[in-house]
């Protein structure tokens, strides 16, 4: 089983458009694939359509009671599944903080449904806590996804510095940048920048595009509803990449 | 993923299933929550194809294995437990599926779950398809005021597109999604109420193999005649040797087309249980008839042994290698002996096939038949009748001089007796196992396992002892057989020395063999294995 995080330390940055497009590529091309929504809004629970709610909470589900297998649903789309989201999340860090190795408490957890999967997905919050500790030492490849700004340089050195501090075992890390505007000459420049010296970039990037917006109203994977739009293939671009990359 | 709920059949003239299903499914939309609506997928077909081995061993196992074909998707293997429909494994499939040909198991599952799953239950034998059907799909999506699916009902209409392949009935699934089993149940509710639906009883499988007229388990390669203890002894003999014979013309199709190693094997014991049978019975048949199938069925044994033997050798030459751990060791180096194995037993195959079509085997086969039939179920005596000569009383009398023999050929062997003494021992064993297993009806069911678990150690430790023994004298001659060949094809020295190092370790296992052979035989003498042997016909259980 491999375990990718979409993962970056700010919000609204394309975490979820990518969790959400890249499970369901790795799903049609007949991986078993489940995606858990880590994040307390809720927002690729939504998009699948799944009401969120995880009975027991965090909690439960930190401490074992609610095995990981029992509050998954499948998607519409075969071999995806999803364990939703729940507003109890915006407390896991302190069910954490009460297991007892909280570092490790992930990998433990993703451990006991390693049968039933091949790829595994985790939709991370923006933040920096012991949920990200945790899932940095969970996780096979944290994808990074990065808007290509003058602060995207300092983003993208502080998580890598976060990364190498983490315990061992850590991920490989594979940066991506997201909702780029080839039109902007700022862009153009960050996204040079920040190539510039530093490996784990993708050379695929995720457009700033309506039919990623559109995922909303119409609560599908830009690969169901628009496979050929430019975002649509940058997305299988990134997955072709991404699933090549191995933890470090 | 998608968790099968409840399967429904149309009983025979069920007018047009799918509209009702429409209509139901319709006429329940608009419930807020668990069924908002429903949609329909356009009509598809899928081709579902049964695959399982000769003699049936995922069946046994619990496993059904199928290959489904839809129309403009990849064919992809499903591998279920035949309790549910939990799917254990699914897998894109190489091999194309024709009704007519059996593949080895690494040519039709790719290496994965799937494969680790199948290799201990299936081992050398090829998948074979079992039953095979063509379907018209028609399924809808019922969907919650999301517009999320919860659950599918699946219609399969079976199309007859052949001789032999009648409509079985069309099949409505309903199937959950997972996390939704109170909305699939919800609409399976609605399902059950549709006249002329009835819940399956019968899987899929088994209703596709009933338009054939054949059943899962038709075949084993363990014997199971079903004896009366006071048959007459001619009768019953007949029947053992009907049974035999039927098992040997049921394995004779796959040696000639080289399905799998165990057809061969099959052949080969159904002529030795054959073979005995007629030994230590041949009194209860007229003398001509026994005699003549005796020579047929000397016939048949020999003309196995030599593709038998090279079989022997094939499967068991990753396992012997990986037990070599001479320095510098490395399987490559037994390539040139791999190859003389496959070729010779390509060339003993060939002489095989050709001597089984041969108008010999045909009379040989008619030599076992004449000993099979020709004598009418028995009727109850009538008062003035001399008694029968009955079953019980013989097979007693050969299991007890079996074992006596076994007993005193073994007893005899000390540790400076040759090789050829074992051997003797072990064909007195074989009597006495075969007698064990063609009157095993007539037997206390928990004495004659004992026993049979008794005799078999000490069995293995003789086959174990008496094989290796053969193949360090035929690694020999093979040997020799390679370097006389002429120069090009001529072995190298590195292959030469491979050989000798398996001749080493056949050796140094023979010694062990030997070693374990006189407390294995100390304890089949001893009082237990007497005890089992006294209660065998004590009370059928």
């Amino acid at each position: 089983m491999k375990v990718f995080a979409t993962y970056n330390i700010k919000g609204g940055v394309g975490k979820t458009s990518a969790a959400v497009n890249l499970a369901y590529l790795a799903a049609n091309e007949g991986q078993r694939t489940l995606l858990w929504d880590l994040d307390p809004q809720g927002a690729a629970t939504y998009l699948f359509r799944i009401k969120s709610g995880v009975s027991g909470g965090a909690k439960a589900l930190v401490r074992g009671r609610t095995g990981m297998d029992v509050p998954v649903k499948a998607t519409d789309y075969d071999n995806l599944d999803l364990l939703p989201a729940d507003f109890s999340y915006r407390n896991m860090d302190l069910a954490l903080d009460h297991a007892k190795s909280p570092t490790r408490r992930f990998a433990e957890l993703l451990a006991t449904v390693a049968a039933d999967y091949d790829v595994v997905f985790l939709d991370c919050p923006p933040s920096v806590s012991l949920v990200s500790e945790s899932v940095l030492r969970a996780t096979d490849a944290l994808l990074v996804p990065l808007i290509p700004t003058t602060l995207a340089v300092r983003t993208y050195d502080q998580l890598i510095d976060f990364v190498a501090k983490a315990k061992a075992p850590r991920p490989a890390v594979l940066a991506f940048f997201s909702m780029v505007d080839r039109r902007k000459k700022l862009h153009r420049e960050s996204m040079a920048a920040l190539r510039d010296g530093r490996p784990g970039i993708a050379d695929a990037a995720i457009p700033a595009a309506a039919v990623v917006e559109n995922m909303g109203p119409k609560r599908e994977p830009v690969n169901v509803f628009a496979p050929s739009s430019e975002a649509g293939r940058a997305y299988v671009a990134l997955w072709l990449e991404a699933r090549e990359v191995r933890r470090r | 993923m998608l968790v099968a709920d409840r399967e429904y059949v149309a009983a025979d003239g069920t007018a047009d299933i799918d509209r009702a299903v429409q209509k139901a499914l319709a006429r329940a939309s608009g419930r807020p929550g668990k069924h908002a609506g429903f949609v329909a997928e356009p009509a598809s077909t899928v081709r579902r194809t049964w695959l399982d081995t000769f003699d049936w061993r995922l069946h046994r196992a619990g496993f059904v294995l199928q290959r489904v074909e839809r129309s403009r998707a990849t064919p992809t293997l499903r591998l279920s437990l035949a309790t549910g429909d939990d799917v254990l494994a699914v897998t894109a499939t190489p091999a194309p599926a024709s009704a007519r040909v059996a593949y080895p198991l690494d040519t039709v599952v790719p290496p994965g779950p799937m494969r680790s799953l199948l290799e201990p239950v299936v081992e050398m034998r090829a998948l074979q398809p079992v039953a095979t059907q063509r379907f018209v799909v028609r399924s809808y999506r019922v969907r919650n005021d999301d517009e999320k699916t919860v659950a599918r009902v699946v219609i399969e209409h079976p199309v007859g597109d052949g001789p032999g392949k009648a409509n079985t009935g069309s099949r409505v699934s309903v199937v959950a999604s997972r996390g939704y089993s109170d909305e699939a149940a919800a609409t399976a509710a609605i399902i059950a109420k549709l006249p002329g639906l009835t819940p399956s009883r019968q899987s899929m499988l088994a209703q596709a193999l009933s338009t054939t007229g054949r059943s899962a388990g038709n075949y084993s390669s363990k014997l199971d005649i079903a004896l009366s203890r006071g048959m007459p002894t001619e009768y019953a003999v007949r029947r053992i040797m009907g049974a035999l014979l039927d098992a040997a013309q049921r394995n004779v199709p796959g040696v000639v087309a080289g399905t799998d190693t165990e057809f061969l094997h099959d052949l080969r014991v159904a002529v030795r249980r054959a073979r005995s049978t007629l030994k230590v019975t041949g009194d209860a048949l007229p003398t001509e008839q026994a005699d003549a199938a005796s020579v047929a069925l000397k016939w048949l044994g020999d003309l196995t042994t030599p593709a038998r033997d090279l079989d022997v050798y094939l499967l068991g030459l990753d396992a012997l290698a990986a037990e070599v751990t001479a320095p510098g060791w490395s399987v490559s180096q037994l390539g040139p002996f791999r190859e003389f194995l496959v070729a010779a037993q390509a060339s003993e195959q060939a002489v095989l096939v050709r001597s089984l079509r041969s108008v010999r085997a045909k009379r040989a086969f008619a030599a076992w038949a004449a000993v099979s039939t020709g004598t009418e179920p028995p009727a109850e005596p009538g008062t003035a009748d001399p008694l029968p000569s009955r079953v019980e009383t013989m097979a007693k009398s050969a299991v007890n001089r079996a074992f006596r023999r076994a007993i005193k050929a073994g007893a005899a062997i000390t540790a400076d007796s040759p090789p050829s003494d074992l051997h003797d021992l072990r064909k007195r064993c074989k009597e006495l196992r075969y007698s064990l297993e063609i009157f095993g009806s007539l037997h206390n069911a928990v004495a004659q396992r004992a026993l049979t678990d008794d005799l078999k150690k000490l069995q293995d430790c003789l086959g174990e002892f008496q094989d290796t023994e053969v193949q360090q004298h035929a690694i020999r001659t093979f040997a020799t057989q390679m370097l006389a060949t002429n120069s090009s094809d001529a072995p190298t020295v590195e292959a030469v020395m491979a050989m000798g190092r398996l001749a080493d370790r056949l050796g140094e296992r023979q010694v062990v063999a030997r070693g374990t052979f006189a407390t294995l035989f100390e304890r089949f003498a001893g009082p237990q294995p007497r005890a089992h042997l006294a209660a065998l016909y004590e009370r059928v259980s």
